[in-house]
C-alpha cells in the first residue's frame, strides 16, 4: 500500500491525514519537519536546515530522517533531497564547544577543514582566541552566544557541551494537591532539562506555565522569568504561588512600576529593553543574582536587545516556551542558537484530541456596509480605508447583534479602535479594558469575568497576550492588525481552555464585505484553516436570533 | 608487388574494401569524387588525413608512428616490444583507412603529421654503431655526460647547447661526442643517433608510457554485483524514477518561469543575463548549475527557443501533455544530441544559453561515455578516472581540449546523475533504453506514477494533487489557481486573483464550481465556494467594450421594442443595460432609423451635449473669375515708375563716383571713397588716385596707398586735402 506521504522537491512534505498510516507518519516526521499547514485533509510540513539541526540536537540521525521518509513516502523520493539531508545534518556537531580542563572554553572540531574554514570567516575572528592545538581553539567565554549565532548563520551550528553553572540553590517543589502535572507537560520539562537549554514549543491554552514550574523545580535554582507583559507577569506570580512551595514573598516583580529582585523574578520583556540615554539601565537584572535557570515566556516575541543580552547568559540555563517557532521577523536562527534548539513539540490537534484545550469553531460574519459607508469607503484615500472598513458602523450593529444572540455565556469582544470599542462599550453597556485602563482595574476586570461575575467584556489589544480567560466561550472579532499570524494564535489562544461542560468555543471574526478588510480576513482563514480549525462564512443576515 | 603511386594501389583494392574505405572516412564522399585517382587524391590531403587521424584510438595512432618510425609493421612491432599479430592486426585497420598503403608505406601527410622524429627517434644512421660497443662507451661515461645523454632518450633526439660544436673534449658534449654518443648537426645542435636512444630506452619502446593496445575497462575488477547494502539497496530501484521525475519538474518550473515573464531578453551572446538566472533561481529555488543544466535541456529538447529573447514554444504544451517517462526521454534525447556543455554556462564570463556554452566535442563526448556506460551495464561499479583513460585512449586528441579532461568527465558524471543515468558509482537500469530511444521495459514505466486526475480542496483554499496531475487537469489548475509547490504532488492555492483569471479565460462560477467538484476527492469546501461567489460577483461589475454609437432612453419598453425589429439588428443595435442600447453603425443612420420607426431622437455629439439640427445644406457662393476683377492702372504705372527711379538712382550713384575718380586722377585732386573692402564692409578714407587702369585704382593718402577694383568702388566726393 502506497505511503501517505508525498515528499515534494522543494522540501515541503504532503501528509494525507486519512490515510491509516498517517498517525504514525505524522509522530515519525514530526521530529525533523515543521508543521507549516494542518488543513482538514492534507497537511504540509516543511523541512528547514534548522529543523533537522534541531532534530540532529534532539538525537535523530540522518539514516533515521531518510528511512522515515522512504518508509511513508508514496512515490520514489529524488536522491539528491536524501543526499542534501544527510549533509546538512551532518554539519551540526562537527564544531562542538566544551569545557577544557585546563583552557576553558574551546571550540573542538574533529573535522580540520571546517574548523579551518570558519576560522578564516571574518567574523570568527574576534571571537575565538588562540589555536590550543590542530582540533581546539580557546573561545572567550563572553562571546560563547555569539560564536553559536555566527557559526549558525556560518551552516556549521555549534553543539553546546559547554555545560552550565548551576546557579544560587533554591528550593522549589511542585505542590501538587488537587492536580497533577499532565503527561506531556512532564516530558516537556524533561526533555528540556535533559537538553540542558531550548525551546518547549506547546499551543497557547495548554499549560506552558506548569511546564516553567516543572523546570524550575528540576533546577532547584534561583530563576529570572521573562514576560511580554505586567499582567502576564501578575498570572506567573498566581499560578506560581497556587502550584508551587513558592510564597509570594519569595517571587518579585521588576516591572515598570516595582522593581523587586528575590529568588524567583518575573520581569517583563519593556521593562528590560527601555533605554535611558542610550543604555539599557535595567541590564543589571542578569547580573543581579546567580541565576540557576532563566525562563522566556511567548520566546517568538522576544525583542531584539533581548537576543543580544542573552547571548552572553550561555552559561546559565535556558528555557524558551512558545506557542509557534515562526517569528515574524524571520530570527528563528537566533532563537536555535542563543536559547536553544527545540526540545519539545506536541500539535495542537493532538492536545485538543486529548481533551487538554477545546475545539473552537470559527466563523467569518460578513457584513454588506450600507450604500453611504460603501460611497465613503470608495472614495477614501488608501491609507484610511483599514480603519474605515474595520471599524464601520454596520460591524458595529453586527457585533451587537451576535452579542445579543449568545446573550447567557461569557463572551469577549476584541477590536484595535479605541472609538469603535468605546461606542460598543457603550451600546453593550460593558466595561471596556484598554490601553488607558489602570492595571488594578484590569486584574480586577479580568478576575470578575474568571469568576463569572461579568459575562461581558470587550477589550482592545491589549488583551492579546499572555492573558488567560479560560472561561470566554465566545470571543467576537471587530477589527484586528491587518491579519497577524501571531495575534491570531493569541485570539484563539483566549478561548481555547477547555471549558467545564466540554461546549465548543466560537470565534466569530466580522468583516466588512468587498473591502480591504475581507483581504485580510482571506489571511485569518488561511491561518485558522492551516491550523486544522473548522472555518465557516455566514452573511450578517444569517446571524442566529 | 609494387605499385607506382597511392591511386595505382587503390586501383588494385576491391570493391568493398574502397566501400569501406569511404564507410571510415566519410568526408571522402562529399562531394563524390570523379574517379579512383580523385578519390585516392582526395584521401592524401592534409585535411582528410588529418581528420582520419583523430578518428584513431590511441593504439592505431601509436602503430601508425611506429610504422613511420621502425619502416614496416615488423619493425613497429619492435618498436612497441609486442608481438607482430596485435601490430598486424592494427595496421590493417590503418591500411582499411587509407592511411597505410603497399609495402608498409605511410601516406606522406601522415607523416609530416607526426613530425619529423617519429618516436623520439633519429632517422636510421648511416653507419650504425654496435651494442657491445654503445655499452662499452655508456658505461665509461661521467655523471654529467649521461644525464645529458639521458635527456635526449625519449625524444625529441635533438637538443640546442650553445657553441656545441667548439666544446672542449673535457665537457659531456665534448665526452659524449668522442664516443660517438652524441653527434654534432651545427654549431649549436646535436643529436642522439638513432640505436644509441634505442639502446638506452628501458623499457626498449617507442614512447615512455606504454599504450596498451585493448581500451582501458571502466568498472571496477570485481565482476559481483554492486556492493548494495541497507539505504542504497532500496534507492537503487527508485533512484532513476525519481531523479528523471525530479528534472522534469525543474525544467518545468524553469519554462514555466519564462512563460511567466512578460520578455526574457538575452545578452549579446544571446545567452541569459545575471540577474534573469537570480530572479530564476528565486522563483524556483534551484542552485545555478542545476537552472544551467535545466535551462539549456529545456532548450536542447526544443522547449524554449533563444534568439533576441527566451521564448516558450509550442512544443512545451505538447511535451506537457505527454507521460513522464516521454518527457523525461525527450529530455535525455535532447541531451544526448546537444553540442552544448551547461556547466561552461555558469563560469565567469559565461551565460546560460550563452556562447560560452556552445561546445563542439559535446556529442562525441556524450555518445563515447554512454557508449561505454552501456557497455559495462548496471550492477558493475564504475571508476570515473577510469572514464577519463579510456576516453583518451578512444581519441587522444580529447586531452588535448581546452578544457582538462578530468574536469569535463567530472562534468559529465554530474550530467549524467542529475539525469538518472547514473547512481552512487554505477550504471541505471534504465540507461540502457532510455539512451537507445527504445520503449521503457515496464518494470521501469510501473516505477513512474500513474498521473492523477483528482485533487483535494481544503478550506485554506488549496487543492492538493497526491500524485502527478494529468495533463488538462495540471492546465485547468495553474489557469484558477497559483503553483505552490511542485515535486511528486502538487500544490495549488486559489486566490480571487487566480479564480478572476479562470473567469477572464471565460469560465463562469458554475463551470468552475462544477469542473472542481468533479475533479475533486473532496466536497467544495465552503470558503472556496464564497471565494468563487465573491469573485463572480465582482467581475465584470464594471465592463469596457467599444461601440460607435449609443441610444439612451428612460423608456425601456420602447428600447425593448427598439432592440426587437429586424432593421435594428442590421446595424447592430443591442441593449447593454436598462435604457441604453448601443450600435455598430453610424449616428446618422441610427437616428435615420428610429425616425422612420416613428421615434424623435435627439443627436448627441461625444460630450453628451445635444446636437441641435442642423441649418440647411447651402454651399459658400463662387469666387468672381480673375478676368473680371477691376484693375487700378494708375496704381500698376506708379509702382513701375517708382521702381524704375530706384534703378536709375543707383546707377547714377555709380556713374557719378567714376566719373570723380578719373577727374580727381587726372586732376591730382583728393576724395573722400567709400568702398567695399576685403571683407565685405564698407570703408571711408581721403585719398588721391595715383594711378588707373583695367578697372583697377591705385589711391594714396593718410591711411597709407593700396589698390582698389574700381567696382567696389561705392561713392566718390571731391574734398580737400587732409590735415
Amino acid at each position: 500500500m502506497p505511503g501517505p506521504l508525498v515528499v515534494q522537491s522543494d522540501r515541503t512534505l504532503l501528509l494525507e491525514v486519512d490515510h491509516d498510516d498517517a498517525g504514525q507518519c505524522r509522530i515519525d516526521i514530526a521530529p525533523f519537519a515543521e508543521l507549516e499547514r494542518a488543513p482538514e485533509h492534507i497537511h504540509t510540513y516543511r523541512i528547514t536546515p534548522l529543523g533537522l539541526w534541531n532534530a540532529r540536537a534532539a538525537g535523530h540521525d540522518a539514516e533515521q530522517v531518510v528511512d522515515t521518509l522512504l518508509r511513508h513516502s508514496r512515490y520514489p523520493v529524488p536522491p539528491s533531497l536524501l543526499i542534501d539531508i544527510a549533509e546538512t545534518m551532518d554539519r551540526y556537531g562537527r564544531l562542538r564547544i566544551e569545557q577544557h580542563p585546563t583552557h576553558g572554553l574551546v571550540l573542538v572540531s574533529t573535522d580540520l577543514a571546517v574548523l579551518t574554514e570558519v576560522l578564516r570567516s571574518a567574523k570568527v575572528k574576534g571571537l575565538v582566541g588562540s589555536r590550543i592545538d590542530e582540533h581546539t581553539v580557546a573561545v572567550h567565554p563572553s562571546e560563547r552566544g555569539h560564536l553559536k549565532q555566527v557559526l549558525l548563520k556560518l551552516g556549521w551550528p555549534a553543539e553546546d557541551l559547554a555545560g552550565y553553572v548551576d546557579g544560587e540553590a533554591h528550593a522549589i517543589e511542585l505542590d501538587t494537591r488537587g492536580w497533577q502535572l499532565r503527561p506531556y507537560q512532564r516530558l516537556a520539562a524533561e526533555g528540556f532539562w535533559h537538553g540542558g537549554s531550548g525551546v518547549v514549543v506547546l499551543p497557547c491554552g495548554a499549560g506552558k506555565t506548569l511546564v516553567g514550574a516543572a523546570s524550575m523545580a528540576l533546577a532547584g535554582a534561583t530563576t529570572l522569568i521573562l514576560v511580554t507583559n505586567t499582567v502576564s507577569a501578575r498570572q506567573w506570580k498566581t499560578e506560581l504561588v497556587a502550584r508551587t512551595s513558592l510564597t509570594e514573598d519569595e517571587i518579585g516583580e521588576y516591572s515598570g512600576s516595582k522593581k523587586e529582585i528575590r529568588p524567583v523574578t518575573i520581569a517583563t520583556y519593556q521593562v528590560i529593553t527601555t533605554k535611558r540615554n542610550g543604555i539599557h539601565p535595567h541590564l543589571e537584572l542578569f547580573s543581579a543574582r546567580d541565576w540557576g535557570l532563566v525562563i522566556y515566556d511567548e520566546v517568538h516575541l522576544l525583542p531584539a536587545p533581548v537576543f543580544r543580552m542573552t547571548a552572553d547568559l550561555q552559561a546559565r540555563r535556558r528555557l524558551g516556551l512558545t506557542a509557534t517557532l515562526v517569528r515574524e521577523d524571520g530570527r528563528e536562527g537566533d532563537v536555535f542558537s542563543l536559547i536553544g534548539p527545540k526540545r519539545f513539540d506536541a500539535p495542537w490537534k493532538d492536545i485538543e484530541d486529548q481533551g487538554w484545550i477545546a475545539p473552537a469553531d470559527c466563523v467569518e460574519v460578513r457584513v454588506t456596509l450600507t450604500d453611504s459607508e460603501r460611497m465613503t469607503y470608495a472614495v477614501a484615500e488608501p491609507d484610511v480605508k483599514y480603519r474605515l472598513a474595520a471599524s464601520a458602523e454596520s460591524k458595529t450593529e453586527a457585533a451587537i447583534e451576535l452579542v445579543h444572540a449568545h446573550a447567557g455565556v461569557p463572551r469577549l469582544v476584541i477590536g484595535q479602535y479605541v472609538d469603535q470599542l468605546d461606542e460598543l462599550a457603550e451600546r453593550l453597556d460593558a466595561p471596556l479594558i484598554k490601553g488607558d485602563t489602570p492595571n488594578s482595574r484590569r486584574q480586577q476586570l479580568f478576575e470578575q469575568f474568571r469568576t463569572g461575575a461579568i459575562d461581558l467584556l470587550v477589550v482592545s489589544k491589549v488583551a492579546n497576550f499572555s492573558i488567560d480567560l479560560p472561561s470566554a466561550q465566545i470571543a467576537i472579532q471587530v477589527s484586528g492588525a491587518f491579519g497577524s499570524r501571531q495575534e491570531e494564535a493569541q485570539r484563539l489562544g483566549r478561548i481555547l481552555r477547555p471549558k467545564a461542560d466540554g461546549v465548543t468555543a466560537r470565534f466569530y471574526a466580522v468583516v466588512s464585505r468587498d473591502t480591504v478588510d475581507a483581504d485580510f480576513a482571506q489571511h485569518r482563514q488561511r491561518f485558522l484553516a492551516e491550523q486544522g480549525y473548522a472555518y465557516r462564512i455566514i452573511d450578517a443576515e444569517e446571524i442566529p436570533g | 608487388m609494387t605499385w607506382r603511386s597511392y591511386a595505382d594501389w587503390w586501383r588494385s583494392r576491391s570493391e568493398d574494401e574502397l566501400i569501406d574505405l569511404v564507410r571510415l572516412r566519410p568526408d571522402l564522399a562529399h562531394p563524390a569524387p570523379e574517379d579512383l585517382a580523385d578519390l585516392a587524391a582526395r584521401a592524401a590531403t592534409p585535411s582528410s588525413v588529418a581528420r582520419a587521424m583523430r578518428h584513431l584510438n590511441a593504439w592505431q595512432l601509436a602503430v601508425l608512428e611506429a610504422i613511420v618510425a621502425g619502416g614496416t609493421v615488423d619493425d613497429a612491432a619492435v618498436l612497441l616490444a609486442t608481438d607482430r599479430s596485435t601490430v598486424a592486426s592494427a595496421s590493417a585497420d590503418l591500411v582499411r583507412r587509407g592511411l597505410v598503403w603497399g609495402d608498409d608505406q605511410v601516406v606522406r601527410e601522415a607523416r609530416i603529421a607526426l613530425g619529423p622524429t617519429p618516436g623520439g627517434l633519429a632517422s636510421a644512421s648511416a653507419q650504425p654503431m654496435d651494442e657491445d660497443r654503445i655499452d662499452r662507451a655508456v658505461s665509461d661515461l661521467p655523471e654529467s655526460a649521461r644525464a645529458l645523454l639521458d635527456r635526449l632518450v625519449w625524444g625529441p633526439p635533438t637538443g640546442r647547447i650553445t657553441g656545441a660544436a667548439n666544446r672542449g673534449p673535457r665537457t659531456p658534449v665534448g665526452v659524449l661526442t668522442a664516443s660517438g654518443l652524441l653527434r654534432i648537426l651545427d654549431t649549436d645542435t646535436v643529436e642522439i643517433p638513432r640505436e644509441v636512444a634505442w639502446r638506452l630506452r628501458s623499457p626498449r619502446r617507442l614512447h615512455r608510457e606504454a599504450v596498451s593496445p585493448t581500451p582501458p575497462t571502466i568498472s571496477s575488477a570485481e565482476t559481483d554485483t554492486l556492493g548494495l547494502t541497507g539505504l542504497r539497496a532500496r534507492l537503487s530501484v527508485q533512484t532513476a524514477v525519481a531523479t528523471a521525475t525530479e528534472l522534469v519538474h525543474d525544467v518545468e518550473a524553469c519554462v514555466e518561469w519564462v512563460a511567466a515573464q512578460e520578455q526574457v531578453a538575452t545578452v549579446r551572446d544571446g545567452g541569459l543575463a545575471a540577474r534573469t538566472v537570480a530572479a530564476l533561481r528565486s522563483a524556483t529555488g534551484l542552485v545555478v548549475e542545476r537552472v544551467s543544466l535545466c535551462v539549456e535541456l529545456a532548450a536542447a529538447a526544443g522547449l524554449l527557443a533563444a534568439s533576441h529573447q527566451v521564448n516558450v514554444t509550442t512544443a512545451y504544451d505538447l511535451w506537457l501533455a505527454a507521460p513522464m517517462v516521454e518527457r523525461w526521454q525527450s529530455l535525455v534525447r535532447g541531451w544526448q544530441t546537444m553540442s552544448r556543455w551547461p556547466a561552461h554556462g555558469i563560469v565567469s564570463g559565461g551565460h546560460i544559453l550563452g556562447e560560452a556554452a556552445e561546445f563542439g566535442p559535446a556529442r562525441d563526448l556524450r555518445g563515447a561515455t554512454l557508449a561505454a556506460l552501456t557497455e559495462v551495464g548496471p550492477d558493475r561499479q564504475l571508476v570515473t578516472a577510469r572514464l577519463v583513460e579510456l576516453l583518451a585512449w578512444q581519441r587522444p586528441g580529447r586531452s588535448r581540449m581546452p578544457w582538462p579532461l578530468p574536469e569535463l568527465v567530472a562534468e559529465l558524471w554530474t550530467e549524467l546523475h542529475a539525469i538518472g543515468l547514473l547512481r552512487d558509482e554505477g550504471v541505471t537500469t534504465v540507461l540502457l533504453p532510455a539512451v537507445s530511444g527504445d520503449v521503457l521495459p515496464t518494470e521501469v514505466t510501473a516505477h513512474f506514477a500513474e498521473p492523477v486526475a483528482e485533487v483535494i480542496l481544503q478550506a485554506d483554499l488549496t487543492a492538493v494533487a497526491p500524485g502527478q496531475l494529468t495533463a488538462d487537469a495540471a492546465r485547468t489548475l495553474r489557469l484558477l489557481g497559483d503553483q505552490e509547490s511542485r515535486g511528486a504532488g502538487a500544490v495549488f492555492r486559489f486566490t480571487a486573483a487566480s479564480v478572476r483569471r479562470g473567469f477572464d479565460a471565460g469560465w463562469s462560477a458554475d463551470e468552475i464550481r462544477s469542473w472542481l467538484a468533479e475533479h475533486s476527492v473532496t466536497p467544495l469546501p465552503q470558503p472556496l465556494d464564497y471565494l468563487i461567489d465573491d469573485t463572480a460577483r465582482l467581475h465584470g461589475s464594471v465592463r469596457v467594450g467599444t461601440a460607435w454609437c449609443y441610444v439612451r432612453t428612460d423608456d425601456e419598453a420602447q428600447a425593448a421594442a427598439l432592440v426587437s425589429r429586424p432593421e435594428a439588428r442590421a446595424l447592430g443595435l443591442r441593449q447593454i443595460a436598462p435604457g441604453v442600447l448601443v450600435a455598430d453603425s453610424e449616428p446618422e443612420q441610427v437616428v435615420a432609423l428610429l425616425r422612420t420607426l416613428g421615434l424623435h431622437p435627439a443627436a448627441e455629439d461625444a460630450q453628451g451635449r445635444t446636437v441641435t439640427a442642423p441649418d440647411p445644406l447651402r454651399v459658400a457662393p463662387p469666387s468672381p473669375s480673375r478676368a473680371h476683377r477691376p484693375v487700378d492702372i494708375d496704381e500698376i504705372v506708379g509702382a513701375v515708375l517708382e521702381r524704375d527711379r530706384h534703378r536709375a538712382a543707383a546707377a547714377r550713384a555709380v556713374t557719378d563716383a567714376l566719373t570723380a575718380v578719373r577727374t580727381a586722377h587726372a586732376d591730382g585732386s583728393w576724395l573722400r571713397l567709400t568702398y567695399v573692402g576685403d571683407d565685405g564692409t564698407s570703408h571711408d578714407t581721403v585719398a588721391r588716385p595715383i594711378t588707373l587702369g583695367s578697372g583697377i585704382v591705385r589711391i594714396s593718402g593718410p591711411d597709407g596707398t593700396r589698390v582698389l577694383p574700381l567696382a567696389r568702388v561705392v561713392s566718390a566726393l571731391p574734398t580737400g586735402p587732409p590735415r
